[in-house]
């Protein structure tokens, strides 16, 4: 029916240059999703406010989410100034490790690497988690 | 080099939606931020104050709420940043400037996440200021400095919330703007976008 020029032409006028970069509609979607994110949030589980404070009270205290696997690494070592200075180990080695050799060379290479990975995701989770308990 | 290209093009795929998402819990918080100062008492009186914003002032509520969930998914966003730059070994040659401008910037968002905690200054934030007070003071020679510098003096009182409130609301969210505009710039020369 139609021939390889006449379709192409055909599908020029449907598809021309100026079209909406679909590029936008994902990043528009992407920004209204976490807006909703924000909303429902703030909606179904608000900030907690407890009592004033009371400074002869002993209550039991539990940190923020990000700070339980730091929490669990303080309380369960001998010494805070341990827990301490191996926090910010761990955060120095992460400044480090743009100087860390490319891996192909190490015995085990990129599985090695990505082992670590989940093997650190895991262990930081479970510290979170015991702190809970 | 062709293992870096890969890992590039990979890391790109998650790129527009997880910095759009982080862009908009960060503006999101500053705008809520800058709402709740108006109502805010920097003083011992800090809660009262909370308490008015939550239950009386209009919305109030839902602005300290937003305050509060998108500072959380701004530090959350932060981490998933860091684990996908770590997976695909995205932190050698020309990423490294993008690596440690981001792990500067995760670690102020944290630290605004932390200060912000303190400032309802309700039993939780009371006593979790005082440990975390005296942690730092553990840290020789130095301690007491950070402790002091920390609270404004050596025990909670007004110029502890004074000087919190000062580190939350002007020079950490100054800074993460700072290396913010050096992240951005960063993600440029690594031909990121």
């Amino acid at each position: 029916m139609f021939t390889q020029q006449e379709k192409q032409n055909s599908s020029e006028v449907l598809a021309p240059t100026g079209r909406l970069n679909t590029g936008y509609f994902d990043v528009a979607v992407a920004v209204f999703t976490a807006l909703g994110v924000a909303l429902v949030l703030t909606v179904l589980e608000p900030p907690r406010l407890v009592d004033a404070f009371d400074m002869f009270a002993t209550p039991e205290v539990l940190p923020e989410w990000y700070m339980l696997p730091a929490f669990f690494i303080i309380k369960s070592l001998p010494s805070k100034l341990i827990g301490l200075a191996l926090m910010g180990g761990v955060v120095g080695s992460l400044f480090l490790l743009p100087f860390l050799p490319e891996g192909k060379r190490l015995p085990g290479g990129r599985f090695l690497g990505r082992a670590a990975f989940v093997a650190i995701h895991a262990v930081v989770v479970t510290f979170g988690f015991l702190s809970l308990q | 080099m062709a293992t870096l290209n890969l890992s590039a093009s990979r890391f790109r795929q998650f790129l527009p939606y997880l910095s759009a998402a982080a862009a908009t819990f960060l503006i999101l918080a500053l705008i809520t931020g800058t709402l709740l100062g108006a109502n805010f008492i920097p003083s011992l009186e800090a809660y009262d104050a909370t308490r008015t914003i939550t239950e009386q002032v209009s919305f109030g509520w839902a602005v300290r709420g937003l305050h509060w969930w998108s500072s959380s998914l701004a530090l959350v966003c932060s981490l998933t940043f860091t684990a996908l730059a770590y997976w695909f070994g995205y932190f050698r040659g020309p990423a490294r400037w993008l690596w440690w401008s981001g792990l500067v910037l995760g670690l102020m968002l944290l630290g605004a996440n932390v200060t912000g905690y303190y400032l309802p200054l309700d039993q939780n934030a009371y006593w979790r200021l005082s440990i975390e007070a005296n942690l730092f003071n553990e840290v020789p020679i130095l301690g007491s400095a950070i402790k002091n510098f920390l609270l404004g003096g050596a025990s909670i009182t007004d110029a502890s919330i004074a000087r919190i409130n000062w580190l939350h609301s002007l020079i950490l969210p100054l800074f993460v703007t700072l290396a913010l505009g050096c992240h951005v710039y960063a993600a440029r020369k690594a031909k990121l976008f």
